[in-house]
């Protein structure tokens, strides 16, 4: 009961404050940072032993759902304070709420199928409302996100709908019979349409042209739960399925495989790469997204028990590490109004604190050797591709060094014109005016905490348990 | 019962094609209501009486958050580029398939190879048609959202085929492996909802005029 009440207050407070937002934004940022507080406390009640039945499918709790909940819910409570104090969008609370209820749902969810629609109806929040708030200019990027996102959770529904029924190529085992040829054929086709799904909602290369002409258009506060978090959890619920169905024929998918591992390697690779290239600082924060996603793919690569766990354990510390550097970007934004790397070049000068932030962040976004999120991304690489791609994918670990380290370097260098950097970053009064004007310093404080919790989920300091989705349902025929 | 279940299926084609086809955004609505109240009572056996209201509710619920964007005049006039004969033959030709699908997947399961002295049954018995009727109303109704979706006019039909497009994918799914449960009813309810909610926020901020934006 305690998963139907967090989700539950998630949404009725996601549901006000969207409401609220349209006439009052303020009173609408206040109902859902309270909201937030709610849930992320509502949330540390959930236990592994509440199970709710809804006939013949359950509601039940896990240390995955719990971790999630309350990470990503105070979480969203930071980045709501960074935005109200900074751009002032007041479009993060509403969208962070609506997505933490259907995420709780659909991890909590014994059905695949169920947890798929869910987060349909979830990530549409997720880019429909920032986007509605953003205005006019922005529709265009906000239809192509809202189609995609319904796309994907429900081609994901699809997929389970077909491959798990009796009709379908995994039907076979209900009926007593061998998987012949054409029904590997079908059980592949299948693994390929599920990460074609993960990789639309997730952003993945190819895919990736909506979720960056998001991240640019969208507030960054608000780019965690439309992407991050959103990408995250389809990610987990669909790699749970496909361990637990599609896992067993896993020998005989080679080549499926194989595909879905050029398009990891090329995702991580390539989104390291455009996030160290692009000088926007939401564009950094968008491909460093994608890139992780990358890791994610891996696991349908793998179609191993073995996964589950350290799927989990990544995806709640990629998810929070990113949802801290997004709080930075919205932090440098807010206060010097700047959005280009040339054009903030000494922006770690005139605030420490958030360079101290940045650094945090870099630290949790590469893991330190031996903890919790290090371990998982290596062990997630070693299941999925053998030497020397293995080392290849290893080594790409380090990329946040390159991305996020370009950022800091700009901090500490000085314009040669300015004497200290162009107009907005020259003009900022710097931290030491905390006294006079904590409005200024407070949202570099949160980014340090969001930073934080980061660098703690990242070293294992909150379990993830078995780390996946019960899927009883898709279990069964395989 | 045979019967009854095949004409349900055929009502909510019918109101798919006039969703899609439509020259007037009022008649496309009304044809998606058709389409979306009809889509949970092509089942055999019917779900909970709990559930249909549910999807009921949420199918007029839906249409209801779409009513401001048509009334605003965000829906273009004219109907599907590919005008309502081809949007019928296409439906058509979907159903066709997806029954032709059903009936050989029901009555030989993958796998499974048949004594020589067991005959299948036929494409319109009983235990066949509870399958197929549901899945070649979701393939002719998928089929029919595609342009929609791919492809939009203005924001109004890019909202009806992606309500189309989740209704047909329910009704694939009754036809492949039976009512989904009563979660997944309320999670599709949820999906319905938030998709016309957040095509009629969108639709407020589109620029008028700017419509083909959408594609």
């Amino acid at each position: 009961m305690t998963l139907a009440i967090t989700a539950g207050v998630a949404l009725a407070a996601g549901v006000a404050a969207a409401f609220l937002r349209v006439r009052a934004p303020r009173p609408a940022t206040i109902v859902g940072f309270f909201g937030l507080l709610a849930t992320a406390a509502a949330a540390a009640a959930i236990s592994p032993d509440d199970i709710l039945p809804f006939g013949s499918v359950r509601l039940e709790g896990s240390e995955l759902v719990r971790a999630v909940a309350m990470v990503w819910a105070a979480s969203g409570a930071g980045l709501v304070v960074i935005d109200a104090l900074g751009r002032g969008s007041h479009a993060v609370a509403a969208p962070a709420l609506l997505g933490i209820g259907a995420t709780v749902l659909a991890l909590g969810a014994t059905d695949g199928e169920a947890s798929f629609a869910f987060l349909a109806a979830g990530g549409v929040a997720t880019v429909v409302l920032p986007a509605a708030a953003a205005g006019r200019s922005r529709a265009a990027v906000a239809w192509r996100a809202l189609r995609t996102v319904v796309i994907a959770g429900f081609l994901g529904l699809g997929v389970i709908a077909w491959e798990s029924s009796p009709a379908g190529p995994l039907g076979a085992g209900a009926f007593g019979g061998a998987v012949d040829p054409a029904g590997t054929a079908g059980i592949g086709l299948g693994l390929i349409a599920v990460v074609a799904a993960v990789a639309l909602r997730t952003g993945a290369i190819p895919t990736h042209v909506w979720a960056a002409r998001l991240v640019e258009a969208i507030p960054s506060a608000a780019v965690p739960a439309a992407l991050a978090w959103g990408g995250a959890a389809f990610a987990l619920v669909a790699a749970s399925w496909a361990v637990a169905a599609l896992g067993p024929e896993a020998s005989g998918l080679g080549v499926e495989r194989g595909f879905v591992a050029v398009i990891a390697g090329a995702t991580l690779l390539l989104g390291s790469a455009a996030a160290f290239l692009h000088d926007d600082i939401e564009h950094v924060v968008g491909y460093s997204i994608v890139a992780d996603a990358g890791i994610v793919l891996l696991a349908f690569v793998a179609l191993d028990p073995a996964v589950q766990r350290p799927l989990g354990a990544w995806v709640l510390a990629y998810a929070t590490v990113k949802t801290a550097l997004a709080g930075w970007a919205a932090a440098v934004r807010g206060r010097f109004g700047l959005r280009r790397v040339p054009d903030l070049r000494g922006w770690a000068r005139r605030s420490p604190l958030l360079a101290v932030g940045l650094l945090l962040i870099i630290v949790g976004a590469v893991g330190i050797p031996g903890s919790a999120a290090a371990n998982a991304r290596a062990r997630l690489v070693t299941l999925a591709v053998d030497p020397p791609f293995e080392a290849l994918l290893l080594a790409a670990a380090v990329a946040p060094i390159a991305v996020l380290g370009r950022l800091l370097v700009a901090g500490w260098r000085t314009s040669p014109s300015a004497g200290g950097g162009i107009d907005g970053v020259a003009a900022d009064p710097g931290d030491r005016v905390w006294r006079a004007q904590p409005r200024l310093v407070a949202p570099a404080l949160l980014v340090i905490a969001l930073a934080g919790l980061g660098v703690a989920v990242s070293l294992g300091a909150i379990p993830v348990g078995g780390g996946g989705v019960p899927q009883p349902a898709a279990a069964a025929p395989g | 019962m045979t019967a009854a279940l095949a004409g349900i299926a055929a009502v909510a084609v019918l109101g798919a094609v006039a969703a899609v086809s439509a020259r007037e955004a009022r008649i496309a609505l009304t044809g998606l209501v058709i389409a979306l109240v009809a889509a949970p009572f092509v089942a055999d056996p019917l779900p909970d009486v709990r559930v249909l209201a549910l999807r009921v509710v949420g199918a007029v619920l839906s249409a209801q958050l779409l009513w401001p964007a048509v009334r605003g005049g965000m829906a273009t006039e004219g109907g599907s580029e590919l005008g309502w004969r081809a949007e019928v033959a296409l439906a058509i030709g979907a159903a066709v398939c997806g029954w032709a699908i059903a009936t050989t997947l029901s009555a030989v399961p993958p796998g499974v190879d048949l004594p020589a002295d067991v005959v299948p049954p036929g494409p319109f018995d009983q235990a066949v048609v509870r399958f197929a009727a549901p899945a070649a109303a979701g393939l002719a109704i998928l089929a029919l959202a595609a342009t929609p979706v791919l492809v939009p006019k203005d924001p109004v039909r890019l909202g009806l085929g992606l309500l189309l497009l989740i209704d047909g994918v329910t009704l694939l799914q009754v036809g492949l492996g039976g009512a989904a449960e009563p979660l997944e009813q309320l999670a599709i309810v949820a999906a319905l909802v938030a998709v016309a909610a957040g095509v009629a926020a969108l639709a407020r901020i589109t620029p008028s005029g700017e419509e083909e934006q959408v594609r």
